[in-house]
């Protein structure tokens, strides 16, 4: 049998643009605006899961093509390209300019921040869209960006599904987590809750980002600047959406520093239940990472109950990582609802 | 000043057009707050 042994969380320090080129791929597509990095010769070496989801591009269509002539030919221009050539030969660390990007589905204002990295054979740009607007007429042929389907024409052909926002998707019925699971209780059972939350922790961080970018698109806000009510209807019908149950979420034991979540139908749950403890490990680690986002603070999540042992639907209490030593003995007791966790906390303070 | 016991439905209230999620979740009690210390008005003021 075999534990897992995974790092523990900490806050992310605030980012820094001369940080970029050290940050790994997942801490890259865990940001909320563009990244891209380019060689001298303008090959796409980086590109983030921001700017894939709002340029409606596919990373694995992108990476290795030449962004002005292929990704980005409306980038093909002296007030960028030129820019970032100059940028180059010269010495200053960071530059800054205003820039509209043609898409044949809209154009995009957006401000560019070039950083340089120490051996200077790269460049990092950060893209930040301040507006959305509708597709400009009167381009000249093959200056908008071309769209995924003409990356990577006829790949339907091929057994290649998009979504609306041309990201590769992959229809699976619930069995698929079924099977995962029965693999894992196979191969190293100890370790599946905590794989399912780290998996789901890390599926979170992508989700926050589409959310992110789907109000962008449509708002020019953030999560954080939503009233809490949209906000919370947006995170449920996320979920809804992709048919993984519906969530609702309740703040009556705000006073004690926790709130509830509530999972119906989880699709998760039915499919590796049924079991004597609770098994959406995988939500745990999706709400916590959606929380850690919305709170900007790092939080645990924990189910209390949960379909797969017969319940009506699965619940799960949220509060501060700081808590963790606290919550973890009243969870271990085997209560099964925010009430209780809430009483169990006040009676041992 | 509101009065102490309807607090859970202010809390629940609260996630209404009013409430931006960032002012929310600043002003959520995250460390666990002495009965006597809590008071609807206090997390309303907070909010503000």
């Amino acid at each position: 049998m075999t534990d897992l042994a995974l790092p523990a969380r900490v806050n992310p320090a605030p980012f820094s643009p001369d940080q970029v080129a050290a940050m790994s791929d997942a801490e890259l597509d865990a940001l909320p605006f563009g990244v891209i990095c380019l060689d001298r010769d303008g090959k796409v070496l980086r590109y983030n899961l921001a700017e894939a989801r709002l340029a409606r591009l596919d990373r694995a269509q992108v990476l290795s093509k030449n962004f002005f002539r292929r990704i980005a030919p409306c980038t093909a221009t002296p007030e960028f390209e030129g820019r970032v050539r100059a940028f180059f030969v010269g010495q200053q660390p960071l530059d800054r300019f205003e820039y509209l990007f043609d898409f044949k589905f809209g154009a995009q204002q957006v401000v560019v921040e070039l950083v340089r990295v120490p051996a200077n054979d790269r460049v990092y740009l950060l893209i930040n869209r301040t507006r959305f607007e509708p597709p400009r007429a009167g381009l000249p042929e093959g200056f908008a960006a071309p769209l995924q389907a003409e990356l990577a024409p006829q790949e339907s052909q091929l057994g290649v599904q998009r979504d609306a926002a041309q990201r590769r998707s992959v229809r699976l019925d619930a069995h698929f987590f079924t099977a995962l699971q029965q693999t894992w209780l196979k191969v190293a059972p100890r370790a599946w809750h905590g794989f399912s939350r780290e998996w789901g922790w890390q599926w979170g961080r992508h989700a926050v980002v589409d959310l992110e970018a789907a109000l962008l698109e449509e708002k020019t806000l953030t999560l954080r600047e939503l009233p809490m009510r949209e906000a919370m209807e947006r995170v449920s019908a996320w979920a809804s959406a992709r048919g993984l149950g519906t969530f609702r979420f309740d703040f009556t034991h705000a006073r004690d520093g926790i709130f509830g979540i509530e999972l119906a139908r989880s699709a998760l749950g039915e499919a590796v239940g049924p079991a004597d403890t609770p098994r959406c490990g995988l939500i745990e680690g999706f709400m916590e990472a959606v929380f850690d986002h919305l709170s900007q603070r790092l939080l645990v999540v924990r189910e209390l109950r949960c379909c797969a042992q017969g319940f009506d639907a699965c619940v799960f209490v949220v509060a501060s990582e700081k808590r963790k030593a606290a919550l973890e003995p009243v969870l271990a007791k085997g209560v099964e609802s925010v009430a209780a966790v809430a009483e169990a906390l006040r009676a041992a303070r | 000043m509101l009065p102490a016991e309807p607090l859970r439905s202010v809390c629940v209230g609260l996630l209404d057009e009013r409430v931006l999620v960032q002012d929310y979740f600043d002003a959520f009690p995250w460390e666990p707050v002495p009965d006597a210390d809590w008071t609807a008005e206090a997390f309303l003021q907070a909010l503000e």
